[in-house]
């Protein structure tokens, strides 16, 4: 098979959703010596496609969930190829809906794209009690935390993050990213949050600027 | 109604399934296989569906996935399991109506039929929007000043005694407590001392928002609180115990559900299934006699106001009025913000389905999808009842024609263009001193409605 068959492959069972063929395909391309960064870069185009069609209303949540999953699981056999540490491309991000608050769905958009660009993210779910972000931050050692927030009453506790990171003396360690319905840039930087971005989309680009800063 | 003891037990010992599976895999999975057995499609061209034999189908399917997958109690990581004939015999003893209110101000809420030419009763207010302190009764007493309002539903405050609300708190609690006694006085500066509350909103746990149950706050036999679910087919410890709470006080009941399209419930057709067994489940689970539910919040871009969307609900509505006796009351919820041209066609569109479907009362409108401060007034709920008036009468395929002309005058066609309209707060268009519209506002409204019948069917003016 030529490299691109190989790689169109790849391509097909991901945007196919076929966790058993994308690995074999991923394999595949490993074992036939393409170069490992042909290899991301294809499986990110998939995902971008699942992306896409996901806003134009063609596939649903779950999808996109069970192909960031299956594209995590391919982009690890690659990296092990590599022979670097698990993430180092994009960096590790832990995330949550803040303490007091349950609406999960942006959040869970929002950590589907993150994968889907390569990070390795570590969600921690719903009601998210703030110092569990550091405690997992220092566990995990993560770049980045990223705290959801969808109403007035948990848009505090943002604050509270920042604030014990900060008494933590962690500031240089961990970024801070927020976002959420009525959060916006200002509110971002009233409670010193190192970013804030406006969708899922944006939110990548914004991790992506965080930690190569 | 399912006894509560009985759904503790079910929560505790019912069959353990973790969430992601639920969500990603038993839940997705079993209502595509059921739009395809119920042979259930979306048409672009039938944004209002007609077709009784599609209710039929929905509603089988419906009863069939609570069957097949129940609900799950996030709290245990247990199914609670339903039984087909319980489900049904629950529908079967619906009252058809509810009452809230007392004195001169008591009223009867009752469900609606397919084409009814009855008007939806309209319960209004923001609709838990965040409303600051400075502004939550000015607010409040325009919508309660507006004579077609029979029931108020409160609004979120931003702050208590100029601080932040923080969840969890004892703030959140004393929040939620004066939410509801600062509507009464908006409802009593407005001359309506005895119209009925829904609430709360302020606050975010079960415990706060109980916290709105008190002696000049929500009162037993007149007012009623509002119980969440999650979403999709989800409760946890937190919901059933507001519904036990006002279920042994004797405090009316609003289930409530936001459902959510290109979510776990996936698109049109398997969202309209979804939402659906949700609003039957919610009878036998919480028990109140009547659904307060949003149209399913878009996953990509959280508007409501896109064709799919209110297909999703109208079959919803109109397979409840076909096959139950509940009280359909939905929210009506602009994408675009207070007092812009697309606002009002928003509101009219959604207002089309509702008349026509067989909602028995209409909560709003409010603006912003709730989510911009101090963007909502009365005048909101002037503009959604005398669209209700104008569809009155209309069948559902003449419905359908309209709504779907105001669908594409407002872009709601289309899902990747769609642009939400800023808002104007409430002091920009009403007089502070006497709560009345501005000339400007009201001077919009007039012309939209021309330009409605101009180009519509519809008559605003008989
Ligand atoms: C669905 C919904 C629910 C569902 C949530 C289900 C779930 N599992 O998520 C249910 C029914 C459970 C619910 C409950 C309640 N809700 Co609610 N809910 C909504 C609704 C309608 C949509 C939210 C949503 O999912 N949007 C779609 C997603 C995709 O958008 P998003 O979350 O904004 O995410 C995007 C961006 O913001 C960004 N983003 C999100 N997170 C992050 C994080 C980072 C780091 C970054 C960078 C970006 C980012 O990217 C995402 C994708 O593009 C909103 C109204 C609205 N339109 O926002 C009300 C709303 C948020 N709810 C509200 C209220 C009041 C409540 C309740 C208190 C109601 C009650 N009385 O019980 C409870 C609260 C319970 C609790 N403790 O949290 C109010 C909040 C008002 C306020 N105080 O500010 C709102 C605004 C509606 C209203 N006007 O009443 N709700």
């Amino acid at each position: 098979m030529s490299e691109e068959a190989l790689l169109q492959n790849v391509y097909d069972s991901l945007t196919g959703l076929n966790e058993a063929k994308t690995i074999e395909a991923t394999k595949e391309c490993i074992d036939s010596g393409v170069e490992p960064e042909k290899v991301m870069k294809r499986l990110a185009d998939a995902m971008i496609k699942i992306g896409d069609e996901f806003n134009a209303r063609k596939l649903f949540l779950p999808h996109v969930v069970i192909a960031a999953g299956i594209m995590d699981k391919a982009n690890k056999l690659v990296l092990e190829v590599l022979d670097v540490a698990e993430g180092a491309g994009a960096g590790k991000i832990v995330i949550g809906t803040i303490e007091g608050d349950i609406h999960e769905l942006g959040k869970s958009i929002v950590a589907a794209m993150l994968k889907t660009a390569g990070f390795e993210v570590i969600d921690l779910g719903k009601d998210v009690q703030v110092k569990k972000y550091l405690e997992a931050a220092v566990a995990e050692d993560a770049d980045i935390i990223a705290c959801s927030s969808l109403m007035s009453s948990t848009m505090p506790y943002l604050k509270d993050v920042v604030d014990l990171r900060n008494d933590m003396g962690h500031q240089d360690r961990f970024k801070v990213m927020v976002g959420g319905g009525p959060v916006n840039q200002t509110y971002a930087n009233q409670v010193g949050a190192d970013a804030y971005a406006e969708d899922a989309m944006e939110a990548v680009k914004v991790a992506q600027k965080l930690v190569s800063a | 109604m399912i006894d509560a003891w009985d759904v503790y037990l079910r929560s505790t010992e019912g069959k353990p399934v973790s969430e992601s599976e639920f969500d990603l895999q038993i839940l997705p999975m079993r209502l595509m296989e059921l739009a395809k057995e119920y042979d259930i499609t979306y048409d672009p061209e039938v944004v209002i569906p007609s077709d009784r034999g599609l209710f039929k189908s929905v509603f089988e399917a419906a009863i069939t996935l609570l069957v097949d997958v129940g609900f799950l109690n996030t709290s245990t990581g247990r199914i609670i399991a339903f039984d087909e004939y319980e489900l049904r015999k629950d529908l079967r003893l619906l009252p058809g109506e509810y009452r809230v209110g007392e004195g001169n101000d008591a009223y009867c809420v009752k469900r609606r039929d397919l084409e009814d030419k009855s008007l939806p009763t309209i319960v209004s207010g923001p609709t838990g929007a965040p409303l600051t302190e400075e502004y939550f009764i000015p607010i409040m007493q325009s919508y309660a000043m507006e004579p077609s309002v029979k029931e108020m539903h409160t609004a979120t405050l931003l702050t208590i005694n100029d601080h932040e609300i923080k969840s969890r708190t004892t703030a959140e609690m004393m929040a939620a407590r004066r939410e509801i006694t600062l509507t009464r006085e908006a409802t009593r500066r407005a001359g309506r001392p005895g119209l009925g509350i829904t609430g709360t909103m302020s606050g975010t746990t079960s415990e706060a928002q109980c916290f709105g149950y008190g002696p000049d706050a929500l009162r037993s036999g007149c007012d009623r609180l509002l119980v969440s679910m999650l979403n999709e087919l989800k409760v946890d410890w937190d919901v059933l115990k507001k519904a036990l709470f006002a279920q042994q006080n004797n405090l009316g009941i609003a289930n409530c559900m936001g459902p959510v399209l290109g979510g776990y419930m996936g698109g049109p057709e398997t969202t309209l299934i979804g939402h659906t067994a949700e609003c039957i489940a919610s009878f036998s689970l919480l028990g109140g006699p009547s659904i307060n539910h949003t149209l399913p919040n878009d996953a990509a871009t959280g508007h409501k106001i896109f064709s799919e969307n209110i297909f999703a609900m109208a079959g919803t509505i109109a397979t409840l009025a076909e096959h139950t006796k509940a009280v359909s009351t939905p929210y009506c919820s602009p994408a675009s913000g207070m007092a812009t041209e697309n606002f009002i066609y928003e509101i009219a569109a959604q207002a089309g389905m509702f008349a026509a479907c067989g909602s028995g009362s209409v909560l709003g409108a409010n603006g912003s999808n709730g989510a911009e401060i101090d963007a909502y007034s009365g005048m909101n709920a002037r503009i959604l009842d005398e669209s209700l008036k104008a569809f009155l009468g209309k069948s559902l395929e003449e419905t359908n024609e309209i709504v779907i002309e105001l669908i594409k005058h407002y872009g709601g066609d289309d899902v990747m263009n769609y642009t939400q309209q800023p808002p104007k707060r409430f002091h920009e268009v009403y007089n502070l001193k006497t709560l009345k519209p501005s000339n400007e506002f009201v001077d919009l409204w007039e012309n939209a409605k021309a330009n409605m019948e101009a180009t519509t069917s519809l008559d605003f003016f008989e």
